[in-house]
């Protein structure tokens, strides 16, 4: 009778939380967005237009089943024939994002929601960038990688998956993901190295994105890559020339994976001294207010290394998440206010946030978005100054401070290992407050590599 | 000669974009813009400390490119780290980035963070 009643309790209490495996985008025509985002919700290729040219990008989806397999291989195809198409006439800037632990790919997502919010911040960069370096903007196309990362839907009960699902991520990571990077980044060499004047500005860049567990589906996929990348064994520019990541930059916010993982290549990068051509190959980012890696993580962590053997150091850093770990954290991103020029942020659930724009009387007297495009080009040379003079050590980004602690890293090591404020990030969800996407905008802007002939070459 | 009329109109814009007559127009009046902006804006003024002058309340940094002299108010944030620090805490030698504003060909400094790294690396 007691069995029975726990079963019926279970049924009642988990069985309708529990989601589905579910494949959401499966209609592959691409599809233009107007007015309503829901003609298009089960579509994998999505375009999106503004008369005022503020929002112009496109979307795919690429969706993988719990085993980590594509759920149907006709998506990915789609998406791969329609860029192809692209880039034989355009350059792209591609924007790959991975979801985090209780997220997925359906249309309703807040990650989903933020990462169009990304997209269109770039383009609005790009086009003001593209304007005052006299080259075309290249096409936005962003690219979501959807997963089951939510595989529980009830208050409270979420937290009990979070290392069921940290399995998954590995395992998704390992699988099918690197397939659909690698193809990608086909994508863009071809592109670069056949289809276009390889002195022109500006070149088709990829940039990959992770948030939390979708930071362990990237790493898992692409840490070998990266080491591989940085040694370089069949050339000599693992010593001679500048290091390469995968894609142009690999950007993982509040990423959910131990420090000993990233040691190898921490270790490797800190032996070598980089010239000032180098670029950011990979930037981690996590708040100093996340518990999910700060506190939970460690304490999952625990029990589950308990038997594991270690030497040195090594217990505390595979305990700790790699941005909770201080020996391995290079950069500090501190809260600084905005130029009165820049648009305030109007968002409630932001720190600094729902204040009124302080720049009111400048928008009354002059073209808003032209404006808007200025500030952001005079923005943008100001982060690409602080990184050319990284033996300083400080990047003014809008609405932040980026701090190189040059005693952990030397000037320009493309690995940057950023602690965040808690001003900036406030918790391990919300990650998308105007300040964050101002930094990784940015930042993939900075990383697009650039012609040979204008930048100062060797230290 | 109206039948030439209205072809011309449609070819000729496109003759002077497509030559570059008004491609070059249109970024020189974007730059021009942009210099004014940032004119207007707060400056970004990173090295390393030269001279501090306490009676003066004054501190030279030495840049990549020049020396500037900073006039500190006492609005003036001065912050390193998560910590905020007082006039006295600046001295010659250390690396500081600082947001500033031009006042009658003076540079008022608005805010100054202090770097917290012990040495800097050797730079190749």
């Amino acid at each position: 009778m007691k069995k029975r009643f726990l079963g019926i309790l279970f049924s009642v209490i988990f069985l309708p939380a529990c989601m589905g495996n579910s494949f959401y985008h499966p209609t592959f025509k691409p599809c233009t967005v107007e007015n309503n985002a829901n003609s298009c919700k089960t579509n994998s290729i999505q375009a999106y237009t503004s008369p005022d040219g503020s929002e112009n990008y496109t979307l795919g989806f690429v969706e993988f089943d719990d085993q980590g397999q594509l759920f149907d291989r006709n998506q990915l195809d789609s998406l791969t024939e329609a860029l192809y198409s692209d880039v034989n006439s355009k350059d792209l800037l591609l924007i790959v994002f991975v979801h985090g632990w209780r997220h997925n790919s359906e249309e309703s997502d807040e990650n989903l929601a933020e990462f169009k919010k990304i997209l269109k911040g770039t383009s609005s960069l790009e086009t003001a960038v593209s304007k005052s370096d006299n080259r075309n903007a290249r096409k936005v196309v962003g690219v979501y990688l959807g997963w089951r990362g939510l595989s529980v839907n009830a208050p409270g009960l979420t937290f009990f998956t979070f290392w069921d699902r940290k399995n998954t991520a590995h395992k998704v990571g390992h699988s099918g993901v690197i397939e659909v990077l690698s193809k990608l980044e086909m994508i863009k060499n071809v592109r670069n190295q056949k289809l276009r004047d390889p002195g022109s500005p500006a070149p088709t860049q990829l940039v990959v994105i992770g948030h939390s567990f979708g930071g362990a589906v990237l790493y898992s996929a692409l840490s070998q890559v990266l080491m591989d990348r940085f040694i370089h064994p069949d050339q000599n520019v693992g010593v001679d020339g500048d290091v390469a990541g995968f894609g142009d930059l690999v950007v993982l916010v509040n990423p959910a994976f131990e420090a000993l993982q990233f040691s190898t290549l921490r270790q490797m990068s800190n032996k070598r001294t980089y010239f000032n051509t180098q670029l950011p190959v990979l930037a981690v980012m996590t708040s100093e207010a996340d518990t999910a890696t700060g506190f939970w993580f460690p304490f999952g962590r625990f029990f589950s290394t308990l038997p594991e053997k270690y030497y040195g150091d090594e217990k505390s850093a595979d305990r700790t998440a790699l941005g909770h770990y201080d020996p391995f954290i290079t950069h500090h991103l501190y809260y600084a206010d905005y130029d009165s020029q820049d648009e305030d942020p109007e968002e409630p659930n932001c720190p600094g946030g729902g204040k009124k724009p302080a720049n009111k009387k400048a928008e009354q007297s002059e073209n808003r978005q032209e404006r808007k495009l200025q500030v952001e080009s005079s923005n943008f040379r100001d982060v690409k100054e602080g990184w050319d003079s990284d033996q300083l050590g400080f990047i003014g980004f809008p609405g932040s401070e980026l701090e190189h602690h040059l005693d952990k890293s030397g000037p320009h090591n493309p690995y940057l290992n950023i602690l965040v404020d808690k001003q900036i990030i406030p918790n391990h969800d919300n990650i998308y407050c105007k300040r964050v996407r101002d930094f990784i905008q940015h930042l993939i802007i900075l990383s697009s590599p650039r012609p040979k002939n204008t930048t100062s070459n060797g230290p | 000669m109206k039948r030439f009329g209205l072809p011309m109109l449609l070819i000729l814009p496109a003759y002077l974009i497509g030559t570059g007559v008004v491609r070059e127009a249109i970024p020189l009046a974007s730059a021009q813009s942009i210099k004014r902006i940032a004119e207007e804006r707060s400056q970004r003024i990173t090295g390393v400390i030269t001279q501090v002058d306490a009676p003066g309340k004054t501190v030279t940094v030495k840049t990549k490119k020049e020396e500037v002299t900073l006039i500190l108010s006492d609005t003036t944030k001065i912050v390193s780290g998560k910590e905020e620090k007082k006039f006295s805490d600046l001295k010659s030698g250390d690396i500081v980035t600082a947001l500033a504003k031009e006042e009658n060909g003076k540079m008022i400094a608005e805010s100054i963070r202090i770097s917290t790294s012990k040495a800097p690396s050797d730079t190749r």
